[in-house]
């Protein structure tokens, strides 16, 4: 199945609730870009071979099931079909180590979930904003 | 000397040398025999001529490494004045695994080493020993810091859970929330918070001790005055900063942690909408300033002073807190060599205040110079 052209997020996520918090904060800030979910790195892998994702935002979690976050990261930096998706890490470890070497790996981005009241809809926000602002890269190198 | 007088030199000899756990020795360069006290005989069993063994038994008796050492020295001796230290790691033998050999090469009137032998397996086992313990002990830590990475992590997901299950009642409830509904959701609310802090305070306390402290020159007056401006005190509570402006050399990061905590403690349980709270440094004898954080609160009953300082303790139960600001600042105080504890403050006699006191050992303790 192809989902066709179009700005498309990832949402790389095992945690259910977190899914839901992060759906409900999109719809909230007024993001209208179509959401697919995958609930581990495979999903995700499965999601960018074959569904034909042309420009795509991946918010992904580090410490999932099967195929964890930085698994997929170094997949991708081996992978050039895998390369076509801006990567905006969101995970619960603050270690230092964690935050170097996912930026080592190329990502845009690295945000440590907090449990606090607005920050689903503070990170929403800068979704909706990076999506308005920032320029994603094409499947296939093309550009538009 | 007589004979007599030779005699009884040598027995005061061997007495000095036996108390001294130690042995005498003598290479033969010329005869290649060693002869010498106890410990010889016992390294080497049964000598080969009189009292002499030859050397290469005592060669076949070490490791490799040091082995090649000794069969060196004894190649050297002829050839000048050698002074000679070397611990010999012994192979093959139950009771002895290393010896030193402390001796001098002379020419009298052939080439001889003569010195003193001793046997120093006690001092190699317990060495090793605390090896072996220091090694167990720094994987014990590593353990501990691991175990608490996940225990937070693993803990806080399942937790934010619940904080966001409870904002998605409270938005889809909308308007059919009862004003008990929405009291109990924000009740809800303030345990995940406390709880988020509680596991982020464990983590902070695992790693007091892995933190590596940097030193550097502070300035103790401004670091009290930072201090103030840092917790951000509300209005009607006051900081006193009673600190000479001596320049110490010392971990400012760990010391201003535990100011800090100190007075963010005496703040939190203060019981009423205005307050004074006090810093105070003195010196406390040789390179060693004592420290008081003192406040005008409800004060802390005696007996129950030193169970503040255990972790998750909280004498106000659903105090502010998450009972670990106490235990953090004297396992950092105890790090740095320093101690703490509690004395009552200015207003014991009405029932009020207390006086939380640490020592902290500096580097260094000058006035400042200009």
């Amino acid at each position: 199945m192809a989902d066709g052209p179009g700005t498309h997020i990832l949402l790389v996520d095992d945690d259910e609730i977190d899914v839901i918090a992060l759906t409900r904060a999109f719809a909230e800030v007024g993001i209208d870009v179509p959401l697919i979910i995958a609930r581990d790195g495979e999903e995700a892998l499965g999601a960018l071979l074959e569904r034909g994702l042309d420009a795509v935002l991946m918010l992904l979690d580090l410490n999932m099931p099967r195929m964890g976050g930085f698994e997929l990261l170094e997949r991708r930096a081996s992978d050039p079909r895998l390369g076509a998706a801006a990567v905006l890490v969101m995970t619960t470890s603050s270690r230092r180590q964690d935050i170097e070497r996912a930026h080592a790996l190329g990502i845009v981005g690295y945000v440590v979930k907090a449990t606090r009241p607005g920050f689903s809809r503070d990170f929403a926000e800068l979704v909706r904003r990076y999506l308005a602002l920032a320029s994603l890269p094409r499947a296939g190198g093309r550009t538009r | 000397m007589t004979d007599e007088e030779e005699q009884d030199q040598r027995a005061s000899l061997n007495l000095a040398f036996a108390i001294g756990g130690m042995n005498h020795f003598r290479v033969d360069v010329a005869s290649g025999l060693i002869a010498g006290g106890p410990l010889v005989k016992r390294l080497l069993g049964e000598p080969d001529a009189g009292e002499a063994f030859r050397v290469e038994r005592l060669l076949t008796r070490l490791d490799a490494t040091t082995g090649r050492q000794l069969a060196q020295i004894l190649t050297d001796l002829p050839r000048h004045d050698l002074a000679v230290d070397v611990e010999l790691v012994v192979v093959d033998h139950a009771a002895i695994d290393a010896i030193r050999m402390v001796g001098r090469a002379r020419t009298i009137p052939t080439p001889i080493l003569a010195g003193i032998m001793v046997d120093e397996t006690e001092r190699r086992r317990s060495e090793e020993l605390l090896r072996g313990r220091a090694a167990d002990l720094a994987a014990a830590n590593r353990q501990l810091e691991q175990f608490t990475h996940i225990v937070s992590h693993d803990l806080k997901s399942p937790l934010r859970g619940v904080h966001h299950l409870a904002s998605f009642l409270r938005e889809d409830l909308g308007d059919a929330a009862s004003p008990q509904v929405l009291e109990h959701l924000d009740k809800l609310d303030r345990q995940v918070t406390k709880m988020s802090r509680m596991l982020d305070d464990l983590q902070t306390y695992v790693h007091v001790d892995r933190r590596a402290g940097k030193i550097e020159t502070v300035d103790l007056e401004a670091l009290g005055v930072e201090l103030g401006e840092l917790v951000g005190l509300p209005d009607g509570f006051t900081l006193d900063v009673d600190v000479e402006p001596v320049r110490v050399e010392t971990d400012r990061t760990a010391l201003s942690l535990v100011l800090r905590n100190l007075l963010d403690n005496s703040f939190k349980h203060h019981d009423r909408k205005s307050g004074m709270l006090r810093i105070e440094a003195r010196p406390h004898g040789r390179g060693r300033q004592r420290f008081r954080v003192i406040d005008d609160g409800p004060g802390i009953v005696r007996r129950y002073r030193k169970r503040v300082f255990e972790p998750f303790h909280c004498l106000g139960g659903a105090g502010p807190g998450s009972g670990m600001g106490l235990a953090f600042v004297k396992r950092a105080v105890e790090r740095q060599g320093g101690r703490v504890w509690i004395e009552d403050g200015p207003g014991a006699d009405a029932g009020r205040g207390v006086a939380f006191c640490f020592t902290w050992p500096l580097v260094g303790c000058g006035k400042p110079d200009g």
